[in-house]
């Protein structure tokens, strides 16, 4: 892809990208197990897939450095951001909480994605 | 040279612009549930607690407010999944990225889980709520689409 850059290998962009993927794939595994806190299974498939498919995101084409991939894993930050707006409890602020942390993770990772090649 | 002029086949061809088409309906569906909560498809709240939206809200309005919350989340999540695979399918997998193949047979177990929740949650007498049938034909749709185009998505360099 011609929006490919090769300039992910630096130390700040290593440890955004871990965490990262560490909280997406630990919000994964949450999501499975959320039938058993009793909430809806159709809330659990939502969340479990959302996530999933994020974290695949962030592991392949993000450690890549394909741009449109920093740009859609900032649905990520949006993703957990937006429940509190809806419901106001324990739970999403946690979730405001982990949307803070990935936000901070993809300004980290961003200079990787737009520096000027050579 | 030799594999470049291969020719793709029709499932090959249109693989991707299935998986748009998913994406789009979830964003569509995600942004009236998130609007609207369990309103925006009655038939689901009658069809898992076999009382109306009007019913439920009249008799335990405590209930209707957390399952309409509970319905714009899901709605929310459903928006954000579907730009995300509308997004996958109009990059990598439209390219022929063997790893969004891969994690696209995600979606159809998605939908058989959707298609048995539904069948579970359905209280006894009432009807089949409509993600039972959208599910079952997505599920159909995906899992065709998917194995007959295996060949574009396996034999390239991924």
């Amino acid at each position: 892809m011609s929006t490919q850059t090769n300039a992910v290998d630096s130390a700040t962009f290593n440890l955004g990208w871990i965490v990262l993927l560490f909280s997406s794939a630990l919000a994964t595994l949450n999501h499975i197990m959320l039938p058993l806190y009793g909430d809806p299974v159709a809330l659990a498939i939502g969340w479990t897939g959302y996530s999933l498919y994020a974290s695949v995101v962030i592991a392949i084409p993000f450690r890549r450095g394909e741009r449109w991939a920093w740009y859609i894993s900032w649905l990520l930050v949006i993703g957990f951001a937006y429940p509190i707006l809806i419901i106001q409890e324990s739970y999403t602020v946690a979730y405001l909480i982990a949307a803070a942390v990935m936000a901070v993770c993809l300004l980290m990772t961003g200079p990787a994605f737009f520096r000027k090649e050579m | 040279m030799a594999t470049q002029s291969k020719q793709e086949n029709f499932f090959e061809q249109s693989v991707w612009v299935l998986f748009l088409v998913l994406g789009v309906i979830e964003i569509l569906f995600g942004a009236g549930d998130m609007i609207a909560g369990v309103e925006n498809d009655p038939a689901i709240l009658l069809s898992a607690t076999g009382r109306t939206t009007a019913e439920l809200k009249a008799q335990d309005p405590l209930i209707y407010n957390t399952m309409d919350q509970q319905q714009k989340v899901i709605g929310h999540v459903l928006l954000m999944t579907g730009l995300l695979v509308s997004v996958i399918s109009l990059t990598a997998f439209r390219g022929g990225a063997r790893w969004a193949w891969f994690t696209f047979w995600l979606i159809p177990f998605d939908m058989v889980f959707i298609v048995v929740a539904s069948y579970i949650n359905r209280q006894p007498g009432e009807s089949l709520a409509p993600p039972f049938y959208s599910g079952l034909l997505f599920a159909v749709l995906t899992t065709l689409w998917l194995a007959l185009s295996h060949r574009k998505y396996l034999s390239g360099e991924g």
